[in-house]
């Protein structure tokens, strides 16, 4: 085998091309990095905001889109009566009314962004056991409370959504009287109202849906018998968890573009740095023929260019995972019903190394075999 | 077992150029003595690189008997035929062909990293055939910044350390001024009188092969005395 | 050489298995119908139904909680006709519903029927031990119960229907036209 130091010294033979093949890598390991995080930030708050202890009932039809579902009022009076192991604490049944409605809010400064908004009752806390107000108080009439992410999935400034500003909702003025958290959560990037509020301004009768905490996600069965029992409610039953899960499918096509894109970038920063890495070991065929004349094989020899060639990739990796860390850990993208926040954890971070070696075995292939096929005879008199 | 270091008989080679197929080398007869120092030499394409290469073991015959320290290489394997230049023959070559990041210790090592020598028997081995070259006192220096004289002892100690029976030289002197020339082909000598090496030098100056102890012209695939 | 390749095919695949997205939510176990019988749920399937057959939309406008009454039809008329875990399942009167197959993927949903026909085309068959509680045990696969099974049924009509809601507990299923 050659030396180590033969790699490393043979890496620093041309400093452009060492940038080059560094840059290059470290371009296409980030944007790997990148597109992990995107897909696993947009999964785990999808797969988050499911719990399996909840059931919503929905309209018959409309299980893809809770806004046009449409469902009786009475119906979560008759649920709460008829489900056996719904959670209760001091009396109260955790069972939420909902009317989830999307609109233009106005802000104080004129501007426009659509917002999703729930209509609920205080019950709605003891469904979602998770949600926190953690600033001012629930909503009453004429009020909303905001998620901690809203601002971000609006696209506005957090000032926007402070603490007492007043927003509008086609002409009605509503006033922000609380912040909540729901962490890991899309019920973040909400804007939650009071349930009489909304069905006013989405001049509805029916509610969207109705959600059931169940003690026992076993006892699911029997929620959806109570739904069929009562075919003339027509209601279909979810897990919540499915409910969710269906969407993160809807979010497949949006995942796979990431993937596609960032592919297509890192095939041009590849074949780019293949070609600097042909144009660092072309002139060192003679080299690597006087090198075989000695005595070493061409697999000592090509181990030797993936050495060098894995080094400097590794090298690129390593600078990506330290911008990735700075520049992309912890930041918050929105979507179209949430947001979800980026973690650069050890997947990532792990998914950023192995792209880093593949790039290094795969780049000094081709440059490789054209500098180690010919026979020794050619290569040696070669120019 | 005989006195010879190298034996051809009917040794032919021939390889496929486009459509037609060259043949430089034509059933050739050649034995060569343990420590003799031979010197080819021909007008070029007359195939002595060709020869040159086939008893260096870095190509193989297309037909005859090729028997060098005792080895039939026309029988050997890509594979077999590395392993036994490694530990058989010194390859010199004109333009050198010293690893240019390496120094020259550590450019006279490489041959050694393929046996199982201790680190401390090669650094052995590397400076005693330096100091033999007469190169001891620019071991750490890196090609460029020796001289071309310099550069080919530092490529002759590298033909050396691994103690191989047989050198091949090809056009050793062609890059030199006449006194670097001349001080490179005296080492030459020194080496096959009085180390036993067998030498088979190419070259096309008459000068250089005055130092030989025979010389053959190849012309047009076949070996002719030199007068 | 050998070392480098079986190196570069353990980093693609281990590079596309923490490529691959992580199981997403996964549903939780929807569980295979039970591999035993209960005795209730065998005598119900091994009973004969008797008496004459009513018209579903005609037996919710005419029957009361604790009539015996016996129904014909397919289990159909939802996307979910049999309720997993519970011995339920949905009847659907086939002269007013149709199973079409043009459009949909499941042509137990009846999507190209109206809301309205199925509300008044269905009911619920259900199968409860002696405290009135449906049992908990899954109905489908069991007794030739399938989606789009011709079924007749007879049983007692359960408290809590009206003209909008039928629910019959049954005392014998049978399967076939």
């Amino acid at each position: 085998m050659l030396p180590f130091s033969y790699a490393v010294r043979n890496l620093f033979r041309s400093r452009s091309r060492l940038l080059q093949t560094v840059g290059g890598s470290a371009l296409v390991v980030l944007l790997v990095m990148a597109s992990v995080a995107i897909n696993t930030g947009m999964t785990r708050v999808l797969s988050a905001s499911g719990s399996p202890h909840n059931v919503i009932f929905i309209g018959a039809g409309s299980e893809e889109s809770v806004q046009r579902s449409e469902v009786p009022d009475s119906s979560a009076e008759i649920a709460q009566a008829s489900i056996p192991g719904i959670s209760e604490k001091l009396g109260v049944r955790a069972v939420s009314s909902e009317i989830h409605y999307m609109n233009h809010l106005e802000f104080a400064d004129g501007s426009r962004a659509q917002a999703l908004l729930r209509g609920v009752t205080p019950q709605a806390l003891r469904v979602y056991p998770d949600l926190h107000v953690i600033e001012g108080t629930f909503p009453k009439a004429g009020e909303v409370m905001v998620g901690r992410l809203a601002w971000r999935k609006l696209g506005v400034p957090a000032e926007a959504l402070k603490l007492g500003v007043r927003v509008k909702l086609d002409g009605q003025s509503l006033t922000v009287s609380g912040i909540f958290a729901a962490p890991g959560t899309v019920l973040e990037s909400e804007i939650w109202g009071v349930l009489g509020d909304l069905r006013v301004l989405s001049k509805r009768e029916t509610v969207s849906c109705v959600v059931v905490r169940l003690d026992d996600p076993a006892g699911f069965p029997d929620a959806e018998l109570f739904a069929k029992q009562r075919l003339d409610l027509e209601l279909s039953t979810l897990r919540e968890s499915d409910y969710y899960f269906r969407l993160t499918q809807f979010f497949q096509p949006l995942r796979v573009m990431t993937w596609i894109t960032a592919g297509l970038i890192a095939a041009g920063a590849v074949l780019g740095g293949i070609n600097t890495l042909y144009a660092a070991i072309a002139p060192r065929v003679k080299e690597m023929a006087a090198l075989q004349a000695i005595g070493y094989g061409r697999g000592a020899l090509l181990a030797s260019l993936m050495q060098e060639s894995i080094l400097a990739c590794l090298t690129g990796a390593l600078l990506a995972s330290v911008v990735a860390v700075l520049l992309l850990d912890g930041v918050t993208v929105p979507f179209s019903i949430g947001a979800f926040t980026l973690e650069v954890g050890p997947e990532v971070a792990i998914t950023g190394i192995f792209t880093g070696l593949l790039l290094g075995v795969i780049g000094t292939l081709p440059p490789a075999y054209r500098c180690l096929s010919p026979p020794l005879t050619v290569a040696l008199r070669s120019a | 077992m005989n006195d010879n270091m190298i034996q051809c008989t009917g040794v032919s080679k021939s390889y496929r150029r486009g459509s037609t197929t060259v043949t430089p080398l034509e059933k050739l007869d050649l034995s060569v003595r343990r420590g003799e120092f031979l010197a080819l030499m021909g007008p070029s394409g007359s195939g002595k690189t060709t020869l040159l290469n086939l008893l260096s073991g870095i190509d193989s015959p297309t037909e005859g008997s090729l028997v060098i320290a005792g080895n039939e290489l026309a029988r050997f394997s890509r594979r077999e035929l590395t392993k036994w230049r490694s530990q058989h023959v010194g390859y010199i070559f004109q333009l050198y062909h010293l690893v240019p990041v390496l120094s020259a210790f550590e450019n006279v090592e490489l041959p050694l990293l393929l046996s199982p020598m201790s680190k401390k028997e090669r650094h052995e081995r590397v400076k005693s055939v330096l100091d033999l070259v007469g190169l001891g006192d620019r071991i750490h220096h890196t090609p460029s910044e020796l001289s071309g004289g310099q550069e080919q002892r530092v490529a002759i100690a590298r033909a050396l350390v691994a103690a191989p029976p047989l050198l091949v030289a090809d056009e050793p002197t062609g890059d030199l001024d006449r006194e670097s020339a001349r001080k490179i082909l005296d080492l030459l000598r020194q080496l096959s009188r009085e180390h036993g090496k067998t030498i088979v030098m190419v070259t096309h100056d008459p000068r250089a092969a005055e130092a030989a102890d025979r010389t053959l012209h190849l012309e047009k695939g076949q070996l002719l005395e030199a007068a | 050489m050998k070392p480098i390749l079986a190196l570069s095919a353990v980093c693609i695949l281990l590079t596309s298995v923490s490529c691959d997205s992580k199981k997403e939510a996964a549903a939780i176990d929807r569980g295979t119908p039970p591999a035993t019988q209960s005795e209730a749920v065998r005598q119900v399937l091994a009973a004969k139904p008797s008496g004459e057959a009513v018209a579903i939309p005609k037996a919710r406008a005419t029957v009361k909680p604790g009539d015996v009454v016996t129904l014909k039809g397919q289990i159909m008329g939802n996307r979910a006709p049999f309720v997993e875990g519970r011995a339920a399942f949905i009847l659907a009167d086939t002269a007013t519903l149709t199973a079409c197959t043009e459009d949909c993927g499941s042509p137990w949903d009846n999507c190209c029927d109206t809301p309205e026909a199925k509300k008044a085309g269905t009911a619920l068959v259900q199968i409860v031990d002696a405290s009135g509680q449906v049992l908990k045990e899954g109905l489908e696969g069991q007794g030739g119960l399938a989606k789009l099974a011709h079924v007749t049924v007879t049983g007692k009509v359960a408290e809590g229907s009206s003209p909008e809601i039928l629910l019959v507990n049954a005392t014998a299923i049978s399967t076939g036209k």
